[in-house]
């Protein structure tokens, strides 16, 4: 089984290279401050997309933003097929056919792997069932187990994984929606190199074969420029470079992430 | 996105002006607790003098403990037990949707500030005062008991459930929303699996204070095992009053074990 699978059975996916996100002009405040301005972009289908920048620049709230955590101030998201996510129904829809990996996992510690992974499918139930969870859907979530090599972790309570283990279940809890769109906080955080360099290849394969959209917000610049096929990077709130990972050279890196050394003392003045 | 820029002397200057500060309330405290002991007469050596000879005196006359009536501690033992369970359960359940409306970023304001209101008053009036009012509306036996019980603990576990409720990772119900999840299902899948074991935890504490207080009840004529322990002390029946005692004693330690391996499960 592989990460590819999980989108074999969704043939209304866009085919590669058609939008499947336009972000037209949104801008969001927040405590009076503007965290973004203006942001505009359009994701292709099929593509994978990675947004950097410094701290608090205003990735995260970009990320909340496509999948409805945050209602944006002005600007609009579209998803072709779907119409403007201002429409209670487009955004139902939307968030049925996306999925998002959280930085600090957002998993509930005293529940076991499995059980996490089953809260992916939570939209599928009624609120007030009394009944277990159906088979069908504890063997979609194990399969997402097996999928991010954690199958022998099925019965362990999430608490007493480590780091690695419960991004690896939260990333589980996103496949077992078997989304369109993958959106990621830092989804790579609390992983190795080697667990990286993993995930970055069944992702890639994911997105060659079924046509998965993906956007990651990353601080590892160096993943992101191997694995995205597009970077956007966040000055301040606002689209400093568009472009693909080969043309986001030394000069686009030091205007992205200029000042973090500058302190005085800092790394810079050595 | 700009940084404010400290040198490191300035950094550590202001860093030993807060810990100053915050020694403070610190001794401010502290001379609060020494004029409560001095106001409340706990330094006055004097009345201790016949203390230790008093008390070994009533020890002395409570023991052995007489068991002699023991076939007729069954009802009110069970009785006791009951009311405890009663009233514990029905101040659950009233206390969880009042504990949820007056939790912070659950309901409005002012609804909330009325809920928690309404948990002080409750909270303040203390159980015996609440017996002595349902003695009078309902009679005596343990109905007026479970009554006064279950209102002081629903003040009590509104509280407590209301800060239960306040301090989960709001992460896993920010996750559910992102996925459409509506507001019930939310409290389904991502509220209720984390408060659950804290809730049951308070609640059995409040079994167990129950079960004492439960005791306690009797000598207002709400019945159980303590109108016959208050009965013994009004007769000079110290042996018997001891073997209560310890009966209680038994009853409540066996409630705690019981409620230890509940905790065990669901923690």
């Amino acid at each position: 089984m592989t990460l590819a699978s999980f989108r074999d059975e969704r043939p209304e996916h866009p085919q590669g290279g058609e939008p499947a996100l336009i972000v037209d002009g949104l801008s969001v405040s927040r405590g009076g401050h503007l965290v973004l301005e203006e942001v505009g972009f359009t994701l292709e289908a099929g593509t994978i997309t990675a947004v950097v920048g410094r701290s608090g620049v205003g990735k995260t709230t970009l990320i909340h933003c496509l999948n409805g955590l945050i209602a944006p101030d002005a600007g609009s998201i579209t998803v072709p097929g779907l119409g403007c996510l201002d429409k209670p129904e487009a955004l139902r829809l939307h968030r049925r056919s996306s999925a998002t990996v959280y930085q600090d996992h957002a998993l509930i510690g005293r529940m076991t792997a499995l059980e996490n992974v089953l809260l992916g499918l939570a939209d599928l139930r009624h609120p007030l069932s009394p009944m277990p969870w159906s088979r069908d859907h504890r063997r979609q979530a194990a399969q997402a187990l097996e999928e991010v090599g954690l199958l022998h972790r099925v019965s362990a309570k999430v608490r007493n994984l480590s780091g690695g283990e419960r991004q690896r279940v939260g990333l589980a809890r996103a496949l077992v929606r078997k989304p369109r769109l993958l959106l990621g906080d830092e989804p790579f955080a609390s992983a190795d190199p080697a667990l990286v360099h993993h995930f970055s290849n069944e992702l890639r394969r994911a997105v060659d074969r079924t046509g998965l959209t993906v956007m990651l917000a990353l601080h590892q610049l160096d993943v992101a420029l191997s694995l995205a096929d597009r970077v956007i990077a966040l000055v301040d709130g606002r689209i400093a470079f568009d472009g693909p990972p080969e043309a986001f050279g030394a000069s686009a890196q030091a205007r992205t992430f200029q000042g973090i050394f500058s302190l005085p003392g800092g790394l810079a003045d050595d | 996105m700009t940084e404010s820029v400290l040198t490191l002397d300035q950094a550590l200057a202001l860093q030993s002006r807060r810990s100053r500060l915050s020694l403070l309330p610190v001794l401010a405290v502290l001379l609060v607790i020494l004029w409560a002991f001095d106001y409340s007469g706990a330094f006055d050596t004097a009345r201790y003098r016949d203390a230790l000879h008093t008390l070994f005196t009533l020890a002395a006359d409570a023991l052995p403990p007489d068991f002699f009536r023991w076939s007729h501690w069954g009802k009110p033992l069970l009785e006791t037990l009951a009311m405890s369970i009663a009233a514990t359960v029905l101040a659950a359940l009233v206390a969880l949707p009042l504990g949820v409306l007056s939790a912070k970023g659950l309901s409005p304001a002012l609804l909330r500030r009325c809920v928690q209101l309404v948990l002080n008053v409750i909270r303040s009036i203390p159980d015996l005062v609440w017996g002595v009012m349902f003695v009078a509306a309902v009679g005596f036996g343990p109905l007026p008991g479970i009554l006064a019980m279950a209102c002081h603990s629903v003040g009590m576990l509104g509280k407590f459930y209301a800060e239960i409720i306040e301090h989960i990772d709001p992460a896993p119900a920010q996750a559910l929303r992102g996925q459409g999840v509506p507001p019930l299902g939310v409290v389904r899948f991502a509220v209720w699996p984390q408060i659950l074991p804290q809730l049951a935890d308070v609640t059995l504490y409040r079994w167990e204070h129950n079960l004492r207080a439960a005791t306690v009840m009797g000598v207002i004529g709400a019945g159980g095992l303590g109108l016959e322990l208050v009965t013994a002390f009004h007769l000079f029946e110290y042996r018997e009053a001891m073997a209560l005692i310890i009966v209680m004693l038994v009853l409540v330690s066996l409630v705690h074990a019981g409620s230890a391996l509940l905790r065990k499960a669901l923690i």
